[in-house]
């Protein structure tokens, strides 16, 4: 099999049984892998009911037929699951060097099921596969988690782990892979602590078959003029913090809670001072050319210390501008911290601008958290960050996420997200067309579903108003299509996202990787079935166009001072197009008629 | 002559003349002078500014100066 | 003397790339795998992160491999410089690999590799820093590459 490993892992925790079993070939073709075949898999066989954090919830770790081969970037998993925070289906993305471990250690996914009694870890070294006690390393942060379980197995292992925030079930709890990369949206790592498993760790010695390596040797080439391109220079110099500069400028950036979209002191957070003041080196996930990523340290004479990755631009939005902290030191010591104790950055972020918002009005006060957090509250914030991953005091309140604490505060208009879950770092009164791509995302307020930064930012590749609806319904779905393919592939979205010809190039890689010729169009189709499958499965859990929603702060208010001043996203009507484009009726849900065009029925 | 704030985003500030930071520089300008112009005088391709604001608003190459105003120059860029 | 694949720490992202490429070349029975454990050049981190280094045989003046081979499977070319193991010969019993104090060489499949450097050497290509490159052999940068795998080792 080319491309595929052709293998499925089960672990069963409950009963400890451990079990193989064949890819099935035809959800290969029709789901690919990733997002894609995973939901496929949940779909046929989840208990639709089920409590997320209870042992009939399933996890699955799963990579991409192209994950370790010669296309571009090709080191990435997902975490599929139903979310404890949505309540949706929800497939969350990590890189690092995990991925391609489990890739040659032989497995497409690995599928947990049930719940252990005691605290364990899978260790998986090529064939063999065994649960391991993990009860020495429960409590434990990933950081050591990650030292301690490469000397009990190998010094090549890649470990996946929670830290005491999935441990202690915190719903927007990540899985930290490689010691600071995250699979950090929707609580997967929640999911992951309920079921007692602290880690994953694996070492792969086996190939990946490939149809074509002559077409895959033009990967080397085509990164070549990535990197050198305005873009690709941009991009391995500054990383994901450069966007800050462009977020701002464009009146984006979320500020105090989504009230505002620029940030006085966008500067002292942004790509260049990170090099200027935290940079160690750049750093690249496996099989990755563009090295974005950002190997960090605070310096000694720091207020705080810490080292790790990041922080990403969505960390430079969600516990930098939105919060109103101004300050690389802390906003890197936050970062950090999310890392050690396994907590998503993005939702811990709007958590904590939910508080600072509900305290602000005077709807929650100090004597209800012990202290106060007033805008801008670095101390406090990294206070209560620490209080939400051990589950201690306002802690195991605020580990419930931002709705919940808008609810309860009696201001359930500030929670800033999208069927329970986040937004992310664009505002959408300055770029619509994003506000429709959260509305309308499986697991709510992602952005990584098929973020428009290109068309509405960058005018690639063509020039889009950002401000209004036109075209957006198309342009949304036109991306989440491509973005579910991509992410079903076992591959990073950004260099498919950098290059106009991506979707095409995408192709191309498929095709060589997998033997078989795949064109554009193709590869839109397999994009369109998972987009629908994601969709039908929500639909059974009772997701509707009711719970395809934006706050009135996006709908009604007016975007304040900058570009877009004044705007206000017109969704019902960006809606309305989206659903009949897509070949939905008008409450949002797939017809007969698609699903069965699309295999899916 | 006019003086005005100058903030070059990303690879753009190697262009600068202090210490290479985006968080500004004063520069001294004929008046007159347009965003060409400083461009120009900072040896910054025109095609390599993606977007341009004079204090916080939208602006092009064509725009006119003034003694005071805060111009940042971008270049494409990416993130996620 | 002769060529090698000279590497750069200050500019390695620690991608791999190398690894997976170079794999590649050596792939067999009409099989095209990317298998970067069976690699004749391993990336790796040190414990703070704080260098990438990849380990590619210096193809050393006087190799130590090439003394401890028990079976003289281990020669250098005189012409080339390289230093070349005949597979043939080579009956895995790892001495070669023990007395080399650069981790640069391995085993694969019950034999031992090491770079004998391509004609077109793919990790070179693959390495999108330029980290990687086809070099003239010479003392200097060679003590000094190989002081670097001595700190960082694989």
């Amino acid at each position: 099999m080319n491309g595929w490993m052709g293998t499925i892992l089960r672990v069963d925790l409950a009963s400890g049984e451990i079990s193989k079993e064949s890819l099935d070939q035809e959800w290969a073709w029709a789901y690919v892998g990733g997002r894609g075949l995973a939901v496929k898999i949940l779909f046929d066989e989840l208990k639709m009911d089920c409590d997320p954090l209870g042992p009939e919830n399933m996890l699955i770790f799963i990579n991409g037929p192209l994950t370790v081969t010669g296309a571009l970037c090709t080191g990435r998993y997902m975490v599929v699951t139903k979310s404890p925070l949505t309540g949706t289906i929800c497939s969350s993305n990590s890189g690092g060097y995990f991925p391609a471990a489990f890739k040659t250690a032989g497995y497409d996914a690995i599928i947990l099921s049930g719940k252990s009694e005691k605290p364990v870890y899978l260790w998986i070294d090529d064939d063999h596969v065994e649960l391991r006690d993990a009860s020495t390393i429960w409590g434990s942060d990933t950081r050591s988690t990650y030292d301690t379980i490469r000397k009990e197995t190998h010094k090549e292992a890649r470990v996946a782990c929670i830290g005491p925030a999935g441990e202690n079930l915190v719903r927007y709890a990540a899985v930290i892979n490689d010691a600071s990369r995250a699979a950090a949206r929707s609580g997967v790592g929640a999911v992951m602590g309920s079921k007692n498993l602290k880690a994953v760790a694996v070492r792969g010695t086996k190939g990946v078959k490939v149809a074509d390596p002559e077409e895959l040797l033009r990967s080397t080439i085509i990164a070549d003029h990535v990197k050198k391109a305005d873009l690709g220079i941009a991009f391995g110099e500054f990383g994901t913090p450069l966007f800050v500069d462009v977020m701002n400028a464009n009146n984006i950036m979320p500020t105090r809670n989504f009230q505002e979209g620029f940030f006085e002191e966008g500067d002292e957070i942004n790509g260049a001072e990170i090099i200027d003041r935290t940079l160690v080196r750049s750093k690249a996930c496996y099989g990755c050319a563009l090295n974005c990523g950002r190997n960090t340290r605070l310096p000694e004479d720091a207020k705080y210390q810490g080292r790790g990755d990041g922080p990403e631009y969505e960390t430079c939005f969600s516990l930098g501008s939105n919060i109103c902290v101004g300050d690389l030191e802390a906003l890197s010591k936050m970062n950090y911290l999310c890392n050690e104790m396994g907590l998503d950055t993005m939702d811990a972020g709007i958590t904590l601008g939910t508080l600072m918002e509900l305290y602000e009005k005077g709807l929650i006060k100090e004597e209800d958290m012990g202290f106060p957090l007033p805008w801008g509250d670095a101390d406090n914030a990294i206070k209560l960050l620490n209080m939400i991953a051990m589950g201690k005091g306002f802690g195991q309140e605020a580990a419930m996420g931002g709705k919940y604490l808008a609810d309860k505060y009696g201001a359930p208009e500030v929670f800033m997200g999208s069927k329970d879950q986040g937004f992310a770092g664009y505002h959408p009164r300055a770029m619509v067309g994003q506000g429709l791509l959260y509305a309308t995302s499986p697991e709510g307020g992602n952005h990584t579903t098929g973020n428009t930064i290109q068309p509405e930012i960058n005018g690639i590749p063509e020039p889009m108003d950002p401000l209004t609806s036109e075209g957006k319904a198309e342009m949304v779905i036109s991306r989440q299509d491509e973005t579910a393919f991509i992410e079903a592939c076992g591959v990073c979205l950004f260099p498919y996202m950098l290059m106009e010809e991506g979707t095409e190039i995408i192709a191309e890689f498929y095709s060589a990787v997998v033997g078989v010729e795949h064109t554009e169009d193709d590869i839109r189709k397999i994009g369109e079935r998972i987009f629908n499958l994601e969709r039908a499965f929500n639909h059974r859990l009772g997701f509707t166009r009711k719970d395809d929603t934006l706050p009135e702060r996006m709908t009604r208010e007016p975007h304040t001072e900058g570009i877009g001043e004044g705007n206000t996203v017109s969704l019902e009507e960006m809606l309305d197009k989206y659903f009949d484009l897509r070949g939905w009726d008008r409450e949002g849900v797939p017809t007969e008629a698609k699903l069965k065009e699309l295999g899916i029925l | 002559m006019i003086r005005v704030t100058v903030k070059l985003s990303g690879p753009l500030r190697k262009q600068c003349k202090s210490t290479p930071s985006s968080k500004g520089e004063e520069a001294e300008l004929k008046t007159g002078y347009t965003v060409a112009d400083l461009m120009a005088q900072y040896d910054i391709a025109p095609r390599k500014a993606h977007m341009i604001m004079v204090n916080r608003r939208k602006a092009d190459l064509t725009t006119t100066l003034r003694d005071g105003d805060e111009v940042r120059i971008l270049p494409l860029a990416a993130g996620g | 003397m002769g060529m090698r694949i000279a590497f750069t720490e200050e500019l390695c992202t620690n991608c791999h790339l190398c690894a997976m490429f170079c794999s590649l070349a050596f792939t067999k029975n009409g099989v095209f795998e990317f298998r970067p454990s069976i690699a004749r050049i391993r990336a790796v981190e040190n414990e703070d992160d704080t260098k990438y280094v990849a380990h590619v045989c210096l193809q050393c003046e006087s190799p130590a491999c090439e003394d401890a081979c028990p079976v003289e499977a281990i020669t250098k070319d005189p012409d080339t410089g390289l230093v070349m193991i005949d597979e043939n010969e080579c009956t895995g019993c790892e001495m070669c690999i023990e007395a080399c104090e650069f981790d640069c060489l391995f085993m694969v499949d019950g034999i031992a590799v090491k770079c004998e450097v391509c004609d077109d050497p793919l990790c070179v290509r693959a390495c999108a820093v330029k980290a990687l490159e086809l070099a003239e052999w010479d003392e200097e940068s060679v003590l000094e590459q190989g002081e670097l795998y001595k700190e960082v080792r694989l």
